[in-house]
């Protein structure tokens, strides 16, 4: 092995939180090659030669570059669209916008963007939820206050609903006569311009061209993510689910080459893209593989089993859901379930397979069983995302196979109050993302955020799961709260090992990339109902600083 | 893409579970269709077209020489469906195949929706030697049932590898299942098309049979009327005056199961006269039909299953149906 050559950077910090067991705090680490020389003292780094030692994090915390191990790319390209959500959410030019707490807010903030888009363009917004309106929806009527004559689509914030104005609704052909489920109505029968799912939204999806599956994609979408992880702390993010269309991994490959692109991604392929039929999916996988570079990382594989608790399309078991709600949706059919997982267990990949209700999450344990009863292999650390609803004797179950989990700690802060009324009643909401249960049985797990469903903050998923809060204060299941050092865990070396990426990233550990998060306190000396409050200064990749820009 | 105003493409959803013989239908559809199809599927793999059948491939359509494609919704059902309503020219019909767990009608809904399309039926095909088992396992029992219920027409299909008293035991289940929904034998997916096309209403409406205030008991249509073992039957029912619109619509939605689709003009108290379509246990007022010249006897013509129905049901329905 050649010794590395390059030029030494030591970065001196207030402490360095390195999430290593073995070597938990420092105060300088070294870097070369984009790649961490060595960790502890100055004095402990003298023996690498001469350096140039970089004071500007003297006054701050360093700890690993944060991991968010399930979101998306459209994290960012979503911010092409106005964010009216009701939570606040920062943006890529680093702009709090703040969470709008009623109808004629979210028109406010349309009535602005309105007057500087061009006119007959169509004026869509994104992030929305009627949950948090006491019951109480959006109409036409709210959207017509901000143009009577120009087009607005506004996006629920699980992309299954939109809200629509009298113009757009005119375009859709949309009227009290159209008589299908999805066209809620007001009282004197006509729509009230809130369309639900596929049939309603597809007439207003054709017009503004379904813009949201391919916005992540795209170039500007692309810096759009990487300055919104930046403001997060994120320097690896998963894209968990990757159509590989040859030009959209062409351009997240050459994008991400970028010496100063913050983040390193990870897709997973969307075996749903290619239904049926593995074999081709893993053709293209090799292909796309080939693009691989240190901030490239294609590999995993994506499976959906069920749909959401909240959108009552989860499978759940008995005795289903709290308000008589019937069972949800197979998005895979059993049968089918086991032969795919077979057929991408067999090629040595690994998946990651949204569960969110239990029955979904058992069965996709009884086929990992199967796939690896026919061909045992070890270390696959195949993963269930969200596994929202597993119980202690499925964790169990899961460690002994040797399987992962990434829980959904996000829900727990903004539907846990829905889940407790409404979904899955108070006992079973009470262990719901049971962080402390899978850590019991000895399942490596991670949490994470599903941006752009929720928004991307690790330190904010990290809070979720160590305090277990509603959005109405509730605490949501005691004894399934973490601690916050193995929340931090989670959001670090527990991501980065679900990603088979822990001998990468994940701590600051000699030979890792040196990926930093810079922040203005110490998450593992706050209390632990501030973790969601310290500050983000700055993140490093692949050794260089990159300054936080814009508001 | 086809303008706003111009005539709607028919829609045909086709359901059922994985197993049931979509893809051999889907297959009949691209190599017999009269009309130039656009079959929407889940994927290619399965679908085993002639290759000298095929006049181009790309990576999310196959064109045919007969002029049907065939698109992947690999991409989502959005986009798929986006993509052949901008073909041009536009084709004459549109068949989606629902995934095997779908519920067919969720995708069928936007044919009553969308100023492009126009629904004409939810055919579910139904494994006659599997589909007992597959409602009976405790995981699927549910999905089955939301698949037989959406059903507009049951093809009963692998026909032939049932006896013909399992046929039978099988035929009453599925009535049950589906409060009698119209149903057709077939074996290895060939049914004919005109049943799962607008081609069993030619253009249905009433001025088209050419006989000014025609009052025949059984309508004639383009299905071969005088085969005695022909399915269905057709015929018209003729309006009253002017309908109260939310009227008429709720009775046609209790319309019995029996029934496969409905279709004509009538004169409403909020339409004037429009052009009805019944499609999918759903009504439309096509307020975008321009009505023809010189139809005097407003009504909507029936398509039902033959011996199932007696047309004086429907009528019994609509009957007191004048405006308040």
């Amino acid at each position: 092995m050649t010794r590395p050559e390059g030029n030494t950077t030591i970065y001196a910090a207030r402490s360095i939180l390195t999430m290593n067991p073995a070597q938990p705090r420092a105060t300088h680490v070294a870097v070369r090659d984009g790649r961490i020389l060595g960790v502890g003292s100055r004095e402990d780094l003298a023996g690498w030669g001469p350096a140039d030692v970089d004071e500007r994090y003297a006054d701050r915390v360093l700890m690993p570059g944060l991991v968010e191990g399930h979101c998306h790319l459209p994290e960012g390209g979503m911010w092409k669209f106005v964010y009216v959500g009701y939570y606040d959410r920062r943006g890529p030019d680093g702009r709090l916008w703040s969470g709008l707490k009623s109808f004629d807010a979210v028109a406010g903030r349309l009535r602005e963007a309105e007057r500087s888009l061009p006119a007959g363009e169509t004026l869509i917004g994104w992030g929305f939820d009627p949950i948090f309106f006491d019951g109480q929806r959006m109409r036409v009527q709210d959207l017509d206050r901000v143009s009577p004559e120009r087009p607005i689509v506004i996006m629920h914030a699980s992309m299954h609903l939109m809200n629509v104005n009298t113009p757009m609704l005119a375009r859709a052909g949309i009227d009290r006569d159209t008589d299908i489920e999805g066209v809620t109505r007001l009282e004197d029968g006509r729509p009230s311009g809130e369309l639900c799912e596929f049939a309603a939204m597809f007439p207003v999806m054709r017009l503004i061209g379904s813009p949201f599956r391919t916005v992540g994609l795209s170039e500007d979408g692309l810096r759009m993510f990487g300055k919104v992880a930046q403001w997060a702390g994120v320097t690896t993010a998963t894209d968990l689910v990757n159509e590989l269309g040859d030009e959209g991994v062409a351009t997240l490959a050459r994008i991400t080459a970028e010496a100063d692109y913050p983040v390193r991604i990870v897709p997973a392929a969307s075996a749903l893209t290619y239904a049926g039929d593995p074999a081709r999916c893993l053709e293209k996988l090799a292909a796309a593989k080939r693009l691989n570079h240190d901030k490239l990382h294609l590999g995993m594989v994506k499976l959906v089993v069920d749909g959401s608790i909240q959108g009552f399309t989860a499978r759940v078991r008995w005795p289903g859901y709290y308000n008589g709600a019937p069972n949800g949706i197979w998005v895979i059919a059993p049968a089918e379930l086991d032969a795919t997982v077979q057929a991408y267990h067999d090629a040595g990949v690994q998946l990651h397979i949204h569960t969110n209700g239990d029955e979904a999450t058992q069965r996709a344990i009884e086929a990992v069983d199967l796939a690896l009863r026919r061909t045992p292999r070890r270390d696959h650390r195949h993963t269930l995302q969200h596994c929202q609803m597993a119980d202690a004797a499925q964790f169990r179950r899961m460690a002994s196979l040797g399987m992962c989990a990434n829980l959904f700690a996000n829900h727990i802060y903004y539907w846990g109050d829905a889940h407790y009324a409404l979904t899955m009643g108070p006992d079973r909401a009470n262990r719901m993302d049971a962080c402390a249960s899978a850590a019991r049985a000895g399942v490596p797990f991670s949490i994470h955020s599903d941006a752009p469903i929720t928004p991307l903050g690790p330190l904010f998923t990290a809070w979720c799961a160590a305090n277990r809060l509603t959005a109405s204060g509730r605490v949501l299941g005691e004894s399934e709260r973490i601690s916050v050092d193995a929340a931090l865990h989670a959001v670090t070396l527990g991501a980065a090992y679900t990603l088979h990426m822990d001998h990468l990233v994940g701590s600051i550990e000699v030979g890792k990339y040196a990926d930093f998060c810079v922040l203005e306190d110490d998450p593992a000396t706050v209390p632990a109902d501030q973790l969601k409050d310290i500050a983000v200064r700055g993140t490093v990749i692949g050794g260089r600083p990159l300054a936080l820009e814009g508001a | 893409m086809a303008a706003i105003g111009a005539t709607r493409i028919p829609l045909t959803v086709v359901g059922g579970f994985l197993g049931a013989g979509k893809t051999t239908l889907l297959n009949h559809v691209l190599s017999a269709s009269r009309r130039r199809a656009a079959v929407l599927v889940n994927d290619f793999g399965p679908i085993d077209i002639d290759a000298g059948l095929i006049a181009q491939r790309a990576d999310e359509v196959i064109r045919l020489a007969n002029g049907c494609v065939c698109c992947s919704m690999a991409g989502g059902l959005d986009d798929a469906l986006a993509r052949v309503l901008a073909l041009d020219p536009p084709p004459e019909w549109i068949v989606i195949e629902a995934s095997g767990v779908s519920d067919p009608s969720r995708i069928a809904q936007v044919g009553m929706c969308d100023p492009l399309l126009q629904l004409e039926g939810v055919v579910v095909l139904v494994d006659a030697a599997n589909v007992r088992a597959l409602a009976d396992d405790p995981l699927l029992s549910d999905t089955v049932a939301r698949q037989l219920r959406a059903a507009d027409l049951l093809v009963l299909n692998k026909t032939d590898l049932v006896t013909p008293e399992d046929l039978g035991r099988v035929r009453e289940w599925l009535r049950g299942m589906t409060q009698g929904a119209a149903m057709v034998d077939t074996r290895e997916g060939r049914v004919d098309l005109r049943y799962l096309s607008g081609e069993a209403l030619p253009g249905a409406s009433v001025h088209d049979c050419g006989h000014a205030g025609c009052g025949h008991a059984a309508h004639h249509c383009a299905m071969p009327q005088t085969d005695p073992d022909h399915p269905f039957q057709s015929w018209l029912w003729q309006a009253p005056g002017t309908l109260n619109a939310d009227w008429l619509a709720a009775q046609l939605r209790q319309m019995p199961r029996q029934l496969l689709r409905a279709k004509g003009w009538v004169r409403t108290d909020r339409h004037g006269l429009v052009l009805v379509q019944w499609a999918g246990r759903r009504v439309r007022y096509d307020t975008q039909a321009a009505p023809p010249d010189g139809l005097d006897a407003p009504g909507l013509v029936f398509i039902g299953l033959r011996d199932a129905i007696d047309p004086r049901q429907v009528s019994a329905l609509l009957t007191p149906a004048t405006a308040p």
